[in-house]
C-alpha cells in the first residue's frame, strides 16, 4: 500500500531522497503500523505528534493504502 | 453585566467593537472587565499585548525576565530602539497605557517557576504562552490545568507557527494530551540556533490574540479539539484535529503529573525567556 506522508518543521529531515516539499509518497507492507512507518523513515521519538487524516492518532493504528500521515513536533519559539 | 456605564469616550474608543453583533456593548463591557496574563513579552508578547489592550482588555499580567536586545526588534514590534537594555516588561507596560491608559498591568521581571507560576496566573481569565521554550512551555501548560484557566498556546520557528487552545474540564484535550513531554535535545532548535522570520511571530501572535478575545467574549468556534499549523513558505494552514488521550501524564486516566514539573532548560534549549 501507499500512503503520503507529511513532514513539519525540523522533521522534514527524515523525508526519503528526493522528496519535494514536505511530502513524500511511502510504500509499506500490508497491515502496516504507524510505528512501522515511523521505523521506515527512521523517525524515533515519543514526543513527535502523528495525525492520519487531520485527526491525532496513536502509534499503534494499522494503516491503510491512501492514507495522509502527518508528523509534527512541539515548536517553543516565541 | 451592564453594572457600568460606558463614558462617551468609551463608546467612541470601542465603536467598531460595539458595531459587531457578536461583541455589541455587552461584550465590550466583557471585554473591560476581563484580563489576561501574557508569559513572555517577546515576538508573539509583541502583537498580542498591543491588541489586548487595544481591544480594552482590563487587566493584563506580563512575565518576562529579559531585557530588551537589538536582536530582539526585527520582530519584537512592542519595543523600539531607545527601549534597548530596558526591562521587556516595563518596556511593554509603557506601550500598552500609551494605546489604553485604562488598561490596568501587572508586571513580572521573572521567568516562570515552579515556585512562581500558579501565584502568578492565578485570578486570570485567560493565559496566553509566548514562551521560547519548553521547559517554561509545559511548566504553562500544566500550571494552567491544575488553576482552571484557558490557555491559548502559539509557537514558531522558522516560517512555520503553531496553535492551540487548552479549555479546563473533563473531555477538553490539554496540551500534553498533543505535546506528552519536551522532546530531545537536539531534535527542535530554538529560533536563537534557527532563526525566525519576523511577520510570521507577528502572524501566529495575532492569531493567539483572537482566539483569546473570543474566549473571553465566548463566542465562535474555539480550537479546543483542533490544532493549527501555519507554513509561511507553502502559503498554507492546516488543522488537524485533537484527541483527548486517556494515557496521558497530566489528564489522562492515571496521571503521572500530579504537581508541577521543573525541566532543566539546559537539557531542551540554549534559547533566553523569549526568542
Amino acid at each position: 500500500m501507499k500512503v503520503e506522508v507529511w513532514l513539519f518543521s525540523t522533521l522534514s529531515q527524515y523525508l526519503p531522497p528526493d522528496s519535494k516539499g514536505k511530502k513524500a509518497v511511502v510504500e509499506l507492507p500490508e497491515n502496516a503500523t504507524l510505528t512501522d512507518l515511523a521505523d521506515h523513515l527512521g523517525l524515533h521519538s515519543e514526543t513527535v505528534t502523528v495525525t492520519i487524516n487531520d485527526e491525532q492518532a496513536h502509534w499503534g493504528l494499522k494503516l491503510e493504502d491512501g492514507h495522509q500521515v502527518s508528523f509534527f513536533p512541539p515548536l517553543a519559539g516565541g | 453585566m451592564s453594572d457600568f456605564q460606558f463614558t462617551e469616550e468609551q463608546i467612541e474608543r470601542y465603536s467598531r467593537h460595539i458595531l459587531l453583533r457578536e461583541v455589541g456593548g455587552e461584550g465590550q463591557k466583557r471585554l473591560m472587565k476581563s484580563s489576561a496574563f501574557m508569559v513572555g513579552a517577546g515576538g508573539l508578547g509583541a502583537p498580542a499585548l498591543l491588541y489586548l489592550a487595544a481591544a480594552g482588555v482590563g487587566k493584563i499580567g506580563i512575565a518576562d525576565g529579559d531585557v530588551v536586545e537589538i536582536s530582539n526588534l526585527q520582530r519584537q514590534v512592542i519595543h523600539g530602539t531607545p527601549d534597548i537594555g530596558r526591562s521587556k516588561v516595563l518596556s511593554a507596560e509603557e506601550a500598552i497605557l500609551r494605546i489604553n491608559p485604562e488598561c490596568e498591568v501587572h508586571v513580572f521581571p521573572e521567568r516562570l517557576n515552579v515556585r512562581n507560576a500558579r501565584r502568578m496566573v492565578q485570578g486570570y481569565d485567560i493565559v496566553l504562552d509566548g514562551s521560547d521554550n519548553f521547559p517554561t512551555r509545559f511548566l504553562v501548560a500544566d500550571c494552567c490545568r491544575f488553576e482552571a484557566i484557558p490557555l491559548v498556546s502559539a509557537a514558531v520557528l522558522r516560517f512555520e507557527g503553531q496553535l492551540l487552545t487548552v479549555l479546563p474540564g473533563e473531555g477538553n484535550p490539554c496540551y500534553r494530551c498533543l505535546f506528552p513531554e519536551p522532546p530531545p535535545p537536539g531534535l527542535v532548535p530554538s529560533c536563537q540556533e534557527a532563526g525566525v522570520l519576523g511577520a510570521v511571530v507577528g502572524v501566529m501572535g495575532m492569531l493567539q490574540t483572537v482566539e483569546s478575545l473570543k474566549v473571553l467574549l465566548g463566542i465562535g468556534d474555539i480550537m479546543s479539539h483542533h490544532f493549527l499549523l501555519y507554513d509561511a513558505l507553502e502559503a498554507s494552514f492546516r488543522t488537524v484535529k485533537r484527541i483527548s488521550d486517556r494515557a496521558c501524564p497530566l489528564c489522562g486516566e492515571n496521571p503521572s503529573i500530579t504537581e508541577l514539573v521543573e525541566y532543566d532548560v539546559t537539557c531542551t534549549t540554549t534559547s533566553s525567556e523569549t526568542s
